[in-house]
């Protein structure tokens, strides 16, 4: 199975200075057209930037909502083997269909310490502009996402099971990173 | 791990601090043609538009268990952060 990290999402009350920030250090362009501002209605000034590979959501913090690091996704070649993976080896993860105006992914799931992650597939109905686009190489890019668990292994191992993401001998161990 | 391009991944909390006992994702690695030349751009962003710039990491009792944390990440080289203090490191490879 084809896996790869495509989407980074943050939640922000700042979304015009952190987009300026992202497109100015490190290069990133306008994907997409329109986002939920403060008032909580459609901004067209607003969109997904992206690195060329993976998009990046800028989405307005609303109330109850935390700032920061709020999840990421994956595309994948079948999104069925993952749905099958997850009931046969993890059935107690919830699994959500992504709502409708949301340009990335059409599933939403989380790992087994709460993380949240979207998975696409490019065919999917709801994947529009560019992330239907094969994107772009450029100098700076997003290399990766780090999360921490109190079981890494474990934790680890869910990403290996469902996504076949591949442990990086250099930089790995059992514990403390992989 | 990684998916052959980008990489994902997991770090073990701690009890150094409380932040350190709380799971999820922690941050963001960027790969860069130069770590110097992103260092000099952030700084000087820093200076003409404080707000739009970088936040300072080691601050507060906690400032040297983030950075600490921030630092164990084998991928990143330099540690930094955007305006809202999403913690970044950048890397040259």
């Amino acid at each position: 199975m084809e896996t790869r990290i495509k989407h980074v999402a943050i939640c922000t009350e700042n979304y015009d200075r952190m987009a300026e920030f992202y497109k100015t250090v490190f290069g990133m362009k306008k994907i997409t057209n329109g986002m939920t501002d403060a008032t909580g209605n459609y901004n067209p000034e607003r969109g997904h930037i992206s690195d060329g590979l993976i998009g990046y959501a800028l989405l307005q913090r609303q109330p109850g909502i935390t700032a920061g690091l709020d999840h990421f996704g994956f595309e994948v070649d079948d999104v069925s083997d993952v749905l099958e993976k997850l009931a046969e080896k993890y059935p107690d993860i919830l699994v959500s269909k992504t709502l409708d105006y949301v340009p990335f992914a059409g599933i939403r799931a989380h790992d087994p310490t709460g993380n949240q992650f979207d998975i696409s597939q490019n065919q999917m109905a709801n994947v529009r502009e560019g992330y239907k686009e094969s994107g772009w190489e450029q100098p700076r890019r997003l290399s990766h996402i780090a999360m921490r668990a109190i079981t890494p292994a474990r934790l680890a191992k869910f990403y290996q099971d469902v996504f076949g993401l591949e442990k990086v001998e250099k930089l790995s161990d059992s514990e403390n990173f992989i | 791990m990684t998916d052959g391009v980008a990489y994902l991944a997991v770090m073990p909390c701690d009890n150094d601090s409380y932040r350190g006992m709380k799971e999820g994702l922690h941050h963001l690695g960027f790969r860069v043609e130069s770590v110097d030349n992103t260092k000099t751009e952030l700084e000087q962003l820093g200076v003409r538009s404080p707000a739009a710039g970088p936040r300072k990491i080691d601050v507060g009792r906690d400032g040297p268990i983030r950075l600490k944390n921030l630092q164990a990440c084998r991928i990143g080289k330099h540690q930094t952060s955007d305006p809202d203090g999403i913690l970044l490191d950048l890397a040259e490879e």
